[in-house]
């Protein structure tokens, strides 16, 4: 678990938001693309558990405030609180479950569009196309959910991932 | 204390929101300066976008030269590569060939921008260029690509700017059919596909019909291509036709557009 205000950890920030807002567009199927920085949260929900999923949610979702040209603090407050309920999601999961991690990621994603949607609509969305903008974040969901084994490989190497059992080798 | 601790950081987020809505000022700020921080990080990142772009749209030749390949192995390893390269430039220099034609044909000046960076919102299509007040952008300016209009500018920064493209749900262009000159609106849905409103009951528009810009609201010059109806129905409020517009310009593929720089005669 890396120290998350290291210059590793800020540089990865900085490299997943110019993956959201420049290179995964290119990997658009229709309109619809994933999001890493919405893994990154579902990634320190898993493995470094709650205070520091506070941390990530925080500075993605701010960072995301910063891309949309928006009100600073909307997506921050909205993805600091969904992390909460993440993190309650992961500590009741079944982790033995297979797929637990890509459904959680799925929900997770799935919320925070429907959410942004409802948001949306309250800020003058048209009215009479939900149903097409519903299937949107859907389908980014299931997009971002599929990428997770990706991101994980991407994280692992980039931060470096040490697994529980090293502890065990200590007293063999 | 440390379930206390995870609760700050929802209430920091929220005194942000307070102060964004508070102080607008402050907001526009703190987006200008993180706009001219990040600027270097987008540039670069634009140049692999570029050629991954290129790879996508151009994986049919990419097959051809794989089949060659077998023929040919040494050779091609070194001729492909290469071969990448020129065609890109090749393409770039067609695009911005076609520009630069489309330029000369316009009757304002204008800048022609690269689009650098897009919103993370699928439904929202506000794309950042990589010029802004410091070359001459400024706000409200039309966005023009080759096969018509793209948008106009929302906000400029010192070297960046944020534009809003027609497909946005927030975006509004006074139109005008081109065969019957009805006269309406022109939203975007969040989709592929732009609605035009507010048309008049007895409108005799069809179907396949061009739709150009009416010139009305001093934004946007008048008779730029918008699209072609696709479609036409009776407003939700019963007073007004409603079409369903496919927009000319392929809005997932814009690269290189111009910013229409004095605005049109009044």
């Amino acid at each position: 678990m890396p120290r998350l205000a290291s210059f590793k950890v800020i540089l990865y920030f900085v490299f997943l938001m110019m993956m959201d807002a420049t290179i995964l567009p290119v990997f658009r199927i229709g309109a619809v693309y994933p999001s890493f920085l919405c893994l990154f949260v579902c990634y320190a929900a898993f493995e470094w558990g709650a205070p520091k999923t506070m941390y990530v949610a925080f500075w993605v979702g701010l960072l995301r405030d910063f891309l949309g040209g928006g009100m600073i603090g909307m997506e921050a407050s909205l993805f600091v609180g969904l992390a909460f309920l993440l993190d309650f999601a992961v500590q009741k999961m079944e982790k033995q479950f297979p797929g637990i991690y890509m459904l959680i990621t799925f929900l997770f994603v799935l919320i925070e569009g429907v959410l942004r949607l409802l948001l949306g609509y309250g800020d003058g969305l048209p009215s009479g196309w939900f149903g097409t903008h519903l299937g949107l974040v859907v389908l980014t969901a299931l997009y971002t959910s599929v990428l997770l084994p990706v991101f994980y490989f991407l994280t692992d190497r980039w931060l470096g991932h040490k697994t529980a059992t090293k502890q065990y080798e200590l007293f063999r | 204390m440390r379930r206390w601790r995870s609760y700050y950081f929802l209430i920091i987020p929220i005194l942000l929101l307070i102060l964004a809505f508070q102080f607008p000022q402050l907001n526009a700020t703190a987006h200008a300066v993180f706009s001219a921080a990040t600027k270097p990080a987008f540039t670069i990142a634009d140049g692999a976008r570029r050629v991954l772009y290129d790879i996508r749209y151009n994986t049919g030749n990419f097959v051809d030269a794989v089949g060659k390949q077998r023929q040919h192995l040494a050779r091609i390893q070194d001729l492909e590569s290469q071969l990448l390269r020129y065609r890109e430039m090749d393409q770039e220099n067609h695009r911005l060939k076609k520009l630069l034609g489309f330029s000369q044909s316009l009757v304002t000046p204008s800048i022609g921008v690269r689009v650098i960076g897009e919103d993370v919102t699928p439904w929202k299509k506000i794309v950042v260029l990589d010029k802004g007040s410091r070359q001459g952008i400024k706000r409200d300016m039309a966005i023009v690509a080759p096969e018509g209009l793209a948008g106009r500018v929302l906000e400029v920064e010192p070297f960046t700017a944020r534009a809003i493209l027609l497909p946005d749900p927030d975006c509004r262009v006074s139109a005008l059919t081109f065969v019957s000159r009805a006269q309406g609106v022109i939203t975007g849905t969040g989709t592929e596909k732009l609605q035009m409103r507010y048309l008049a009951l007895d409108a005799e528009i069809a179907v396949g019909e061009d739709v150009i810009t009416s010139g009305i609201g001093s934004i946007f010059p008048k008779g730029l291509q918008i699209g072609k109806i696709e479609s036409i129905e009776r407003d939700g409020d019963g007073l007004h036709l409603l079409a369903v517009v496919i927009p000319t310009v392929p809005f997932s593929k814009l690269e290189e557009v111009l910013c229409l720089v004095s605005p049109p005669s009044k």
